[in-house]
This record gives structure tokens, sequence and C-alpha cells, in this order.
């Protein structure tokens, strides 16, 4: 049993959210308590093999394990090929975690029930798929899979402006994938490899044989990935579709976007083009650490001056992504586990954040601050949920969040004290701004027209939520194995970096 | 026994598909001449059943017959074979497509079997062309009867309309044809294509009258795939002639150009083929922009899809541009994708069409609710043409654009159409906003009934079976593909 599982785990990933998908298929519409269960029982199965690869993987033989590898059009070079590190099991449980927590919330959708599970567990087959590809075709084959099912859950679930917001949204996240294509493609026909293969670990192999390409040429191709991944990251300028498109997602839809969707973006980027462009990496890292200071200070800003709470939400998560970008930018063992562990933690974080918003919204049916206010009083578990979760956004020790980001902002002193200050000073933005929303949403008087609202109080309510802060609250308190694991795939990435840097003499 | 002393090595083994739709479509008017009453029409479910099942009889025998190629009449190579069945298919698949719209039509339903066969013959020739002369005959062969089915419901001004634009515009394009040939047998003095391509690849170039004589040749080509210059028909025709034509244009009559412009492209030109990137690529661009951003403001589906299909065709000029034999293999692989999407989307306009013969969008607002089957094959036709995962055109696309990054002259090319790709899907996405987040006007349920429900699936599972396992076709299409190239 444990051998069929650690030889086809990463493909059961993939292929239960897609089961479930194609059996769904077949459910009558009208019985929604079957497709709820089945979408359900499938998160947990993910969640329990994610879980078990957190405890199964073999930090001291590092690298990319559970790999499994089938030519699918062998005359392209196209593999089916699976197989991952520590930050490809983070993810993994990252991605386990938020979609168990999505399903679970969804359970008040009552429009379409069936079509909203087909396209929830389609997107997630994506994100599996995008985790644990080691092929640069599949890996885009599940990238694109991962951002149209989107349109529809935003379009049709979702609420006011939809239209627009998914329109942008997909549109934005498409014209990025296309600009990463052709860096991909350039890349198969750069001649790294013999043969032209989409292999990724094939192409590492050739460039760490000193195979790599030529200084000129990384600085070429390496803008095209960075721009065309770090639009999903997203990177200020390219972050516009994101607060937008999180404010009109229903619940599961924001809570799968902000919380993995989005971490896609820098997972690309460590995934895929450090370690096969470390030169052009050092060369445009700088500017990522430049432009990262305008994702905290500008996106906090931001999200100080709004008054529908998405888009609080929405706008500090793209302020959080800028201290996965510092951390990236920074090449330091340190900041890069600090940016993968804060990949993990804002997700988890930010989906418990859009789930509880969602949560109420659904009987509100308004999130603007104005309207809101003493919440606490009625609803106290989802209050105090939120309220756990605000202290996790804005860096209370005792959550993973604030490991995370601490070890951030010590790993990138070193390299850009500027940017590195930018980050502490939004943490004091992000503090103003969470705990104002904090107060003008649920604390001091309430408004009598909420007194009819009704509390998360069934078992099933609560679940997904004592899931994500239980989440928050173990890897805060020790974060050391999940750190550990990160660190194995981070480090052969950040010393490639390092040595590449010492040849460039820069 | 052979009186004009023409040696007629190879004739039948060549064209022995032709001349069995030849005899199918002399039977289907013999039987619907005996098995008819009175004036008026009734169903042609006789002439249809017998057409369905000649043309699968036929398709089968395709896998018995053996390669020639050393013959002076044409070549039945594995490209040919691969178009030819090609051709069968969607010619099948429109027989199949046209039950459904058969009510609308007061007269001719016996015969339109018949001229869907005639216009297959016509194509299946155009695959195994090898000289000029033929190339000739076969075209038109092909247009004078899609000018007759355009125009097949003469009650229906815009029906009219389409086959008198279609007769004009295909007119003018065919003189192009024509004043290239002379240029070329002018310049060459030989109709055979393997002539013609040795004048090509002569040492010092080819002559300015041989190169304006291709160019004009090409140009009229442009016509049969819808690309500019001559893709202003496509729109008013494809709205204006009855559905199943429209899709069996869209399909059979564009591949049909597609065969002829790779016999040009990658036999004629060969190696001379890199001269003509400029003008290949250009039409490329020029195709897919005017296809992208006209299909951007339409509100009628098969107008849509006539745009749509322009900027298709701009993509399978850049494949052409590129001229590599892995661009071959694309052409192949995208004709086939671009055919399951293409009749799964024009038969559920069919149904949705069927109460006001109206292809306005409106009338797909709400499928979602008024059938979520044809909503959800709706939905792949277009994600697929799209190119959007784990659809077919997916792969396809990637193909074309894999080919493409390949020559480094093209990357402008590439990134003109990635931007393409990204407005194509902005157009899609809005058909699709209307089938899931639109209000129906008319709330009746649509029904389905077995044999179209049939055809609708498997259509939307091939395109989802060739997007998910492309391996099989690719191999397909690769080995069409490697004949060209000898």
């Amino acid at each position: 049993m444990t051998d069929i599982l650690s030889q086809y785990a990463l493909t059961f990933l993939v292929v239960i959210p897609a089961l479930v998908t194609t059996l769904l298929f077949f459910l009558p519409a009208s019985n929604a308590q079957a497709i709820r269960g089945v979408s359900c029982f499938g998160a947990a199965l993910t969640l329990v093999i994610a879980g078990w690869m957190f405890f199964d993987y073999d930090q001291a033989a590092g690298g990319f394990q559970y790999v499994t590898a089938i030519d699918w059009v062998p005359s392209l070079g196209i593999q089916y090929k699976v197989g991952a590190d520590g930050i490809s099991v983070a993810m993994v449980l990252l991605t386990g975690i938020v979609y168990l927590a999505g399903g679970l919330v969804s359970m008040g959708v009552d429009k379409r029930v069936k079509d909203f599970y087909i396209l929830l567990s389609a997107l997630v087959t994506g994100v599996f798929g995008v985790f644990v590809s080691l092929d640069l075709f599949f890996f885009y084959f599940f990238y694109e899979l991962a951002v149209v099912p989107m349109y529809l859950l935003i379009g049709y679930w979702g609420s006011a402006n939809r239209e627009y917001a998914t329109m942008k949204l997909t549109l934005y996240l498409t014209a990025g994938a296309v600009v990463a294509l052709m860096g991909l493609l350039m890349l198969y026909f750069s001649g790294i490899t013999a043969e032209p293969t989409f292999d990724l670990t094939a192409i590492i192999a050739a460039v760490d044989a000193g195979g790599g390409l030529d200084f000129s040429d990384q600085k070429l191709l390496f803008p095209l990935l960075l721009v065309g991944f770090a639009t999903i990251a997203p990177m200020w300028p390219l972050h516009t579709w994101s607060p937008g498109g999180h404010a009109a997602a229903p619940s599961a839809a924001s809570m799968m976007h902000a919380g993995v969707l989005m971490k896609l973006g820098s997972y690309a980027i460590i995934r895929i083009a450090l370690p096969v462009l470390p030169e052009g990496a050092v060369y445009w890292l700088p500017w990522v650490a430049v432009l990262c200071c305008f994702n905290i200070i500008y996106g906090g800003y931001i999200a100080m001056s709004q008054r529908d709470m998405k888009f609080v939400i929405g706008y500090s998560s793209s302020s959080h992504m800028g201290y996965v970008l510092l951390g990236v930018a920074s090449m330091s063992v340190m900041s890069m586990d600090g940016a993968v562990f804060l990949m993990f933690a804002h997700g988890v974080m930010t989906a418990m954040a859009f789930g509880l918003i969602g949560f109420f919204y659904e009987q509100t049916h308004t999130r603007m601050l104005d309207d809101l206010g003493g919440l606490m009083h009625q609803i106290p578990f989802v209050g105090m949920m939120f309220m756990m979760c605000a202290m996790a956004s804005l860096g209370l020790p005792g959550f993973a969040n604030f490991a995370s980001e601490l070890m951030v902002i010590v790993g990138s002193w070193e390299r850009y004290p500027i940017p590195t200050l930018c980050a502490i000073f939004g943490l004091v933005i992000g503090a103003t701004y969470l705990l104002r929303t904090l107060r003008e949403a649920f604390q001091g008087p309430m408004d009598p027209k909420w007194s009819e609202l009704k509390d998360a109080t069934t078992p099933m309510q609560r679940a997904p939520f004592l899931l994500l802060v239980g989440t928050l609250l173990v890897f805060g308190f020790y974060p050391l194995p999940l750190v550990d694991l990160i660190s194995t795939g981070v480090e052969p990435i950040v010393a490639k970096l390092l040595s590449a840097e010492a040849g460039l003499g820069l | 026994m052979n009186p004009l002393n023409i040696d007629t090595t190879g004739l039948m083994d060549v064209f022995a598909v032709e001349v069995q739709l030849g005899l199918l479509g002399l039977v289907l008017i013999a039987v619907d001449l005996i098995t008819r009453k009175g004036r008026h029409s009734g169903p042609a479910t006789m002439v249809r059943l017998i057409c369905g099942l000649g043309l699968i009889a036929i398709l089968a025998a395709t896998w018995l017959a053996d390669p020639v190629t050393d013959s002076s009449w044409g070549t039945l190579d594995s490209f040919a074979v691969f178009f030819k069945r090609f051709f069968l298919s969607a010619s099948l698949l429109t027989l199949f497509l046209s039950g459904p719209y058969e009510d609308r039509l007061m007269a001719g339903r016996g015969e339109f079997p018949a001229l869907l066969v005639f216009t297959t013959c016509g194509m299946c020739m155009l695959a195994s062309v090898t000289d000029f002369v033929s190339l000739f005959v076969g075209l038109e062969l092909v247009t004078v009867i899609l000018f007759l089915m355009a125009a097949w419901r003469p009650r229906l001004p815009r029906s009219l309309e389409a086959g008198i634009k279609f007769v004009i515009i295909g007119a003018l394009a065919a003189t192009f044809m024509v004043y290239g040939i002379a240029f070329v047998y002018g310049t060459t003095g030989s109709f055979d294509l393997s002539a013609v391509a040795a004048a090509v690849n002569a040492p010092g170039g080819p002559s300015t009258g041989l190169k304006f004589g291709l160019l004009m040749i090409l140009v009229g080509l442009c016509f049969k795939i819808g690309a500019v210059p001559f893709h202003v028909w496509l729109p008013d025709v494809y709205q204006g002639a009855p559905t199943p034509v429209t899709a069996f244009l869209s399909v059979a009559s564009k591949s049909a150009g597609v065969v002829l412009f790779m016999r040009l492209v990658y036999t004629v030109l060969g190696p001379a083929a890199a001269d003509w990137v400029p003008v290949l690529g250009g039409l490329a661009a020029l195709t897919l922009i005017m296809g992208g951003l006209g299909a951007i403001p339409q509100t009628d589906l098969k107008r849509f899809l006539a745009y749509s299909g322009i900027a298709h065709a701009g993509f399978l000029l850049m494949a052409l541009a590129t001229h590599s034999q892995d661009s071959a293999s694309a052409i192949l692989f995208y004709t086939v994708t671009y055919l399951f999407a293409n009749i799964g989307a024009f038969l559920v306009i069919v149904i949705v069409s069927r109460t006001n013969d109206s292809s306005h969008m409106d009338r797909v607002n709400g499928l979602a609710d008024r059938s979520p089957f044809l909503a959800f094959v709706l939905t792949c036709s277009l994600l697929s043409l799209g190119g959007v995962p784990p659809f077919a055109g997916f792969f396809a696309k990637f193909m074309v654009l894999r080919a493409a990054v390949a020559d480094p002259h093209l990357i402008w090319l590439v990134a003109v159409s990635l931007v393409m790709v990204v407005t194509s899907l902005y157009y899609y996405l809005c058909v699709i906003k209307r089938i899931y987040m639109r209000n129906a006007e008319d709330t009746g349920v649509l029904e389905v009934f077995g044999g179209t429900k049939v055809l609708l699936l498997f259509c939307a599972l091939a395109v989802l079976a060739i997007g998910i396992y492309p391996g099989p076709l690719e191999t397909v299409a690769r080995n069409a593909a490697s004949s060209l190239f000898g």
C-alpha cells in the first residue's frame, strides 16, 4: 500500500479532483447533498495524501521524490512527469487544506451546485498539477486549467461587478500565461539539452552540468518568464486584476484564488526561472526587489482606504505578496525559506479571511464597513475567528505569518536594506488597516438590523475555520518541520544563484 | 481499347475514392427520384441513409487501398489519404448535422446529400493533385457546388444573397488563380507541380514571372481558407447560408484550401519557401488581426464563427509561413481539432435556432438553464476554439506555436498571434457569458433527440480526449505530413 502511495502519490493528487469532476457529471443536479459529499470527500482524500507526504518526504535525501514519468507525446519531448521537492510538498499541503476548507465553506452554495463543484474541482486539478509537474508542457497545461474555470466561478456565483472583474482577471492571467509560454518555448529550443525537451529536471541537470545559456540570452529570456508568472503573483504594477477579482468571487473561489492560485506565480518563478536562468535572475532580481516595495507600501495604503472588506483583504494580499517577492529577490536561504513559508501561511490566512467574510455576507448582503459594526455581539465565533485572522495577518507572534515574515525580513536585510525597511514599515500599515477593519466591522455598538444574523454553530460550519486557524497556530508555534522541509528545496536553488552571482562578479 | 493513347496507369488507383463518390452521388439522385412523392419533397430519409452508409463504406475502404506515388495523374501518398479521410468524415458529420435542419427546407431535401457527395468528391481530388490543371478542375468542382449549397433556401433572401456574394468573390478569386496558373505555365512550360518545383528551386532563383504567377495562385487560395485579402465573403456567406452548409464551409471547404496551400508551400516552394516568409507571415498577421478584431462586435453566432474562422486561418497561415515538418503536422492536427469543435458548435446553433430560424447570439442566452447538455457541448467547443486546456484546440495551438518559435525570424509573428490568442479568449468568453450568466428570453426546454445527442456527445468527447491525450493523433498527423517531405 505504502509502495503504491509513494510511487503514485502525486498522480493521485491530480487524478482525485479530476475524478471528482468526472463523477459529478453523472450525479443528478437535484441531489445537492451527494454532490457536496463527493466533493468534500475528494478534498479530504487529497489532504490526507498531502499530509502523508509532509511526514513521509525524506528530508535527508532531498531533491524530487515520488517521481513518476510516462511518455505522453514522445516526438515532441512531452512527458507526464511529476515529482515533489520540499517546496512542492509545502504547496501541496496548502492546496489540500484550502481545498477542503473551500469545499466545506461552499455548503451554503444553493444555485447550480453541480456546476459549482465541477468547476471547483477542475480548478483544483490544475492547481495540484502545477505544483507537482516537472514537465514544462504539463506545467503550462495545468496552469491554464487552473485559470479558466475561475471565469465562470466568479461570473455566475460572484457578487457585485462580477462580469467585469472576472473578464479582467481571466484576460490578465491568460496574457501573463502566454508571455510565459513564449519564454518556455524559447527555452525549449534554446539548445540547453541536446534534444529539445520539456523535461524540467533534464534542463536543470544540463544547466548544472555547465550547459546553461549565455548571459545575454538569459538576460532576454528571464524577463519573459518573470513578467509572465509575476502577473499572477501579482507583482506591482500587474496586480490590478487581483483585488477586484477576489472581491467579486464567491467564498470558495476567492479562498482558492487568493489562498493558492496567486502562489502559482512565485512558485513558478522559484521552480523554473531561477534554477534554469540563474544568471538572468541575478541580473533582474534587484528590479523585483524595487517593485515589491510598491506592492508592500502602495498595496497597503490602498487597502487602508477601502471600505469593502473583501477589497481590504484583496489589497492586503497584494501587499503581502510583496514580502514573498522580496524574499525571493534576496537570494538567501533564510529569505527564500521565509518566502515559501509565507506563501503557505498567507494562503491559509487569506483563505480564512475570505471564508469568514463570505460567511456573514451571505446573510448581510453587504461587506461595506460603513454598514457593519458590532457584529461580535451577534456572531461571536465568526468575530473571534476574524480577529485571529487579522492578528495573524498583521504578524502577531504565535501565528505562522509572524515566523515567515520575520524570516523574510531578517534574510533580506543584508542584501536589500532599503526594501527591507519598506517591508518593516509595511507591517505598520498592515496593522493599521487590519485593526481598523476589525474595529469597524466587529466592535462598537451593533446596528439592530443585524440582530437576525446566525453564527457558525454546527461542527460542519466551524470545521473549515478551525482547520485553517489550527494550521496557522501549529506552524506558528512550531515552524521547524515545515521550514526544514522547505529548506531542502530552497537550498540547491539559492546555491545556484549564489554561484551564478560569483561567476558574473557583479 | 485506348484510342487516345493516354497512359492511364494508376488513374483508377489514385482516384478510387473520387470514382466511388461520383457513383454514390448518382445513386443518391436516382433513389431520390424513385422515392419522391409529388412536387414537394418529403423527408429524404432513404437518401440520407444510403448516403451515410455509402460514405462510411468509402471511408472504410481507404484503409484497404495501397499508396500510389508513381502515377502521372496524381498521388495517393499518406498526406492525400489523411485528407481524403478528413473530407469524408467532415461530409459524414455534416450529413448528420443536416438531419435536425431538414424540416426547414421546402424543397431539395433529397438533392442535398447528393451535392454534398459531389463536392466532397472534388475535395478528395484536391488532396491528390500533382498538376495545376486537375487542381483547378477540382477546385471549381468544389466551389461551384458550394455556391449552390449556400443558396439552398431560395425563398430566404439572405440565403440567396449569400450565394450571390459567394459567386462573385469566388469568381474573382478563380480569375486570380487562372491568371497565376497561366503565368506559371508560361514561364515553366509545365503544369506539373514537381516540374514547377524544380524551376522554383533552380539555381539563380525563379524568374519574376514565375514568382508573380505563384503569388497570384497563393492569393487565389486565400479565398478558400478565408484569409486576407479574400476574407470578406466569409461573414456574409456564413450568416446567410443554411447552417449545415456553413458548418461544411467552415471545416471542409477551408481544409480544401489548406491542402492546396500545403502542397504549394511544402512541395512546390520547398526550400524556396524561406523567401516567401514575409508574404505568408504578413498575410498571417493581417488575417489574425482582422479575424480577431472583427469577431469582437458580432451579435450573430454564425457571423461570429466566420470571424473566428478567419482568425484560425491566420493561425494556419502562420504555420505555413514556418514551413517546417513540425509545422506541417501541426496544421494537420489543427484541422482535425477544428473539425470537431466547429461541428459541435454549429450543431448547437442548428438546435437553438430551430424555433425562429435566427442565429442571433440571444439564442444562447441562458442556455445553461434550458439545456445543460447543449451548454456543455457549446462551451467545450468554444473553449477548444479558444485554445484552452484540457481541450484539443489548446494542443493544436501549442503545436503551431512550438513550430513557429523554432524559427527565430518569426518571433514577431508569434508575438502577434499570442496577443490574438488572448483577444480570442475574450470573444469566446463573451459567448460563454451569455450561456451561463444571462437569462433566457425563450424559457422552453430544448429537446435533443437520440442521434443528435450522440453526435454532440461525440464532438465534445473528441475535443476532450484529443486534448488530454494528443499523442495518437499527433503520430497520425506526423506520419501523414512526412510524405510531403519525401
